[in-house]
């Protein structure tokens, strides 16, 4: 494991710091562990993915970062803050858009909701809303409602409320897991772009590994049962990417190769136990 | 009573319904409905403006038709026929927003907090099912002939209605939704009005739907057992001075009230859950 000895990639303190989280959940047939022991810092804008083979607690741990969910055992912190509640400069893009966006309210009442929540102007909410519905290309669609949309237009919507609500930290749950793979493709564009416009800090898990070597600045690989970080891999691919190049160049083929063989190698260690 | 806040579809345009060109067929096929529905009104009227006229059944105590309305249109030129309308719509009114008010407050409050609700149920499942009929004695007794003894029945048997569908509703709020809503902070008023009412109106008007046919049916009962003033009233006055034309007619005008209600809350709805999968149908994706 060579997450603390890792160069930094960016400059930056950490603004998220994760450390020896693990999640029990009790019930009455005894206790099922989710989350054994986890670890990593994320630096000021950078962008990581977390990839895993499925079961191995992905979204318990994002509940537990975005403060959804307590943890049994170790700490959560934003910038240097404990993270108890969900924190106020956080957003989370969940995978089931459809759920997750309230059908009563337009695209616009939608991006608005959480913005009246904090309690800011009106011109600042109108001028935060066009700004992110323009980012995601939806600029037209304002006075639609989510239902009226297709799964794609719909999880940018969700993509928009969430980069309205101004994060420093954005938490995205298999954001594109249910959406077809030309949708996909534009939507993982459409993240680095709006990630190197906004200067977020991005934690992008996936069970996909492509999605994961293609998007991210960082690729932390998790085990299964135990839930732990198997790995920390780097992804120095060049900066502006692009779904044809990028995907066929030779590194891209190496790094996957890598990340993959972790994820082979987290599954027969499980397999084992 | 645990009816889903789904309607059978009726042949009305949503209200968001984009404005192009509608699909073949759909308007023509709505006006079917109807004119198949005034079809079989005017059946009914038929046959029972026949019925009378033949040995099957006494003219005396089955006017035609047409007698009937020509009763009811008489009637419906008095003050006493137009004051008996307003006290039943007044008592059946009030007595429905009490309930609608008290079923809606109490429900959110309960089905918010799960151990109220555990709390609760069993007591809920042993008021729920006694019959509102069964309090007659006891609101004569409480408060006589006055509009308060229709009251008592009329909020006790449409609050069960509506508190039930309510508890169903604040159930039904969905987990995403509550998180997306917790996750971007908002406090527990804003989670209730944002997410918790929207989610639970369906239910709501669903309630309301059941509870306003309840209602009007507790009024009619209490007018004409207690004899608070109303069409209750009216119908046993006239069935003692031995005038089955004007019981009829005053059948007739509570038959009329009750669709009227029914409509009218069917508006309410539509207009209140444009975004509804029930309303806004074939415009889904």
């Amino acid at each position: 494991m060579n997450r603390d000895t890792r160069p930094h990639s960016q400059e930056g303190p950490d603004v998220l710091d994760v450390n020896g989280l693990r999640k029990t959940y009790g019930s009455a047939g005894g206790s099922v562990e989710a989350v054994h022991d986890l670890t990593f810092r994320l630096d000021a804008g950078e962008l990581a993915c977390l990839v895993g083979p499925s079961g191995c607690g992905k979204t318990t741990l994002l509940k537990c970062v975005a403060g959804l969910l307590a943890p049994t055992g170790g700490t959560v912190a934003v910038d240097g803050r404990p993270v108890h509640e969900p924190p106020p400069d956080m957003a989370v893009v969940f995978q089931e858009y459809g759920r997750s966006l309230f059908p009563w309210l337009t695209v616009r009442g939608n991006v608005e909701l959480p913005l009246k929540e904090k309690r800011l102007p009106r011109a600042r909410r109108t001028a935060l809303v066009e700004e992110a519905l323009e980012a995601v290309g939806l600029a037209g669609s304002a006075r639609s409602h989510p239902w009226e949309l297709s799964g794609g237009m719909q999880q940018r919507v969700a993509i928009a409320r969430a980069i309205a609500y101004e994060p420093r930290v954005l938490l995205m749950d298999e954001p594109f897991a249910a959406v077809d793979a030309q949708t996909r493709a534009d939507l993982e564009d459409l993240v680095r772009g709006l990630w190197q416009r906004f200067e977020m800090t991005v934690l992008f898990v996936t069970h996909d590994i492509d999605e994961a070597v293609y998007l991210g600045q960082r690729v932390l690989v998790l085990s299964s049962a135990p839930t732990v970080v198997q790995d920390d891999v780097e992804i120095d691919l060049p900066e502006q990417r692009d779904q044809l190049t990028t995907r066929s160049a030779q590194r891209f083929t190496e790094l996957r190769a890598r990340v993959h063989g972790q994820i082979q190698q987290a599954k027969q260690a499980s397999a084992r136990e | 009573m645990t009816t889903s806040p789904t309607r059978a579809g009726a042949g009305h345009a949503p209200a968001t319904a984009p404005s192009g060109p509608q699909p073949p067929g759909r308007g023509s096929a709505s006006v079917r409905t109807v004119s198949l529905g005034l079809c079989g009104i005017v059946l009914f009227l038929l046959a029972w403006e026949l019925l009378p006229r033949t040995p099957a059944a006494d003219p005396q105590y089955l006017p035609p038709a047409s007698t009937v309305l020509a009763t009811l249109a008489e009637r419906a030129a008095t003050a006493q026929f137009w004051g008996a309308v307003g006290d039943t719509v007044l008592a059946w009114g009030s007595g429905l927003a009490i309930a609608a008010v008290a079923a809606t407050v109490l429900g959110l409050v309960v089905g918010s907090v799960p151990l109220l609700r555990a709390y609760t149920a069993s007591t809920v499942e042993f008021l729920r099912p006694i019959p509102s009929v069964a309090l007659i004695p006891l609101a004569i007794l409480l408060y006589g002939t006055d509009i308060r003894s229709t009251l008592l029945l009329v909020v006790y048997a449409a609050f069960w209605q509506i508190y039930v569908q309510v508890l169903h509703g604040v159930a039904d709020v969905d987990p995403v939704a509550e998180e997306t809503a917790r996750s971007y902070r908002l406090g527990r008023l804003a989670r209730i009005r944002y997410l918790v009412w929207p989610t639970a109106l369906p239910y709501l008007l669903t309630g309301l739907r059941l509870g306003a046919a309840v209602a009007l049916i507790l009024t009619i009962t209490a007018q004409l057992v207690i004899g608070s003033p109303g069409l209750g009233q009216e119908i046993a006055v006239a069935q003692s001075s031995g005038a089955p034309d004007v019981v009829y007619a005053l059948i007739v005008a509570t038959g009329v009230l009750g669709v009227l209600v029914n409509t009218g809350v069917r508006a309410v709805e539509r207009r209140a859950l444009h975004w509804h999968p029930s309303v806004r149908g074939e415009v889904s994706a």
